[in-house]
């Protein structure tokens, strides 16, 4: 408290116009002020100052201790709150950042979801209303220059059979001989299956398809009349 | 009583044997004024006052018995020559206050000691409250001159 607020407040306890409010916060100054300026103080302070006595004095501290005691949990309660604020809004930031650069098919980002993104800045445009619908239509208009994966494109490798180099008999004596004659040959007929079995199929049905489909169809009706005629022949005629 | 000790000090154990004291203070005090006399006012402030003495005779005893650095609360523990000063201010104030008009005395008190405000006052003597302002301002002033005087000497 300021001298000349202390001053006031003596003239005001003087001609008893102050509250008791007044008289413990008068109390509560002259109290600091005496450890302060020690015999420096005022008389009239120090005698107003015996005049208010341990009581007030004693009621000011009391006071004043018990608000600072309130006022602490109240301050940690707003830092909890700023915190918890200051969390959310870092999450929710690194939410949108990471959904932004997350695809949502799983793949990476192609020419198809730029629009439905650019299309933001359209609807709240930055610059005046013209512009914006100029965006818009050249988004709408935008071909992707650079070509994007699809069913009709894709082609499957065809599997190429390594030529294998076999040891000869003077290399590795202890194997027997007719082993080492048939092994290449089992091994390249095996992988010369592998490959014939290997069809390119569409991922999406189309006239080759519905070809393919017809002929293993076709494979595995012949298959099973096969089998039905070797169990036939094998138990006797089906009933 | 025991619920403003229990806000300070957070036990039963120091809240009770502060209650205890001020009840003393009390009844010392109760033995010169009216019986009829409404102390609410005057309770509260001496357990108040009794609750920041009990912390500070406390934080002196800890000062005396730890002299660490680390101590809570030393801000509150006055030193023996604080002690024997405010003894002496009391006795000078008793005596000052001895000299006052009986009326002016009983007011000066019922509104320093009581802690009343001018309207309970009022409410309690029947003196209209100019008369009770100015009664209190003429104690006062004259408590002042007083005090001042002995303060030189």
């Amino acid at each position: 408290m300021k001298t000349q607020e202390i001053q006031s407040l003596v003239v005001r306890y003087l001609a008893a116009e102050s509250t008791p409010e007044e008289e413990r916060r008068l109390a509560l100054a002259l109290h600091e002020a005496a450890k302060n300026a020690g015999e420096d103080l005022p008389e009239d302070w120090q005698a107003v100052r015996l005049m208010l006595g341990e009581l007030t004095l004693g009621e000011a501290l009391y006071d004043d201790i018990i608000s600072r005691r309130r006022r602490r949990p109240l301050f940690w309660r707003w830092v909890a709150v700023a915190a918890f604020v200051l969390t959310a809004g870092l999450g929710v930031a690194l939410y949108h950042s990471a959904s932004l650069q997350r695809p949502a098919d799983g793949t990476s980002l192609t020419h198809e979801t730029r629009p439905s993104t650019q299309s933001i800045t359209a609807t709240h445009p930055v610059a005046s209303a013209h512009t914006s619908s100029r965006i818009v239509s050249h988004v709408q208009s935008y071909r992707p220059t650079r070509p994007v994966a699809s069913s009709h494109t894709y082609r499957r490798k065809r599997k190429t059979v390594q030529p294998m180099i076999m040891p000869s008999v003077a290399e590795n004596p202890s194997l027997p001989q007719e082993e080492l004659a048939e092994e290449p040959l089992l091994a390249a007929a095996e992988a010369e299956q592998q490959t014939e079995d290997i069809r390119l199929h569409p991922l999406s049905p189309d006239e080759d398809s519905y070809e393919f489909i017809e002929a293993e169809m076709c494979d595995i009706r012949s298959r099973g009349e096969r089998v039905e005629a070797m169990v036939a022949k094998l138990t006797g005629p089906v009933k | 009583m025991l619920r403003i000790a229990l806000d300070f000090f957070g036990s039963d154990e120091d809240a009770e044997d502060v209650v205890q004291e001020s009840m003393l203070a009390l009844w010392r005090y109760c033995e010169r004024i009216d019986p009829e006399r409404n102390i609410e006012g005057l309770a509260v402030r001496v357990t108040k006052n009794c609750c920041v003495s009990w912390r500070r005779r406390h934080a002196l005893m800890a000062t005396l018995s730890d002299s660490s650095p680390s101590c809570s609360v030393p801000v509150l523990s006055p030193s023996p020559q604080d002690i024997l000063e405010a003894k002496d201010a009391q006795t000078i104030l008793a005596d000052a206050i001895a000299r006052l008009k009986p009326r002016e005395r009983e007011l000066f008190e019922m509104r320093q000691l009581e802690g009343l405000t001018l309207d309970e006052i009022t409410a309690q003597t029947g003196i209209q409250k100019p008369s009770v302002k100015s009664m209190i301002s003429t104690a006062r002033k004259k408590l002042l001159t007083e005090l001042k005087q002995r303060l030189r000497q």
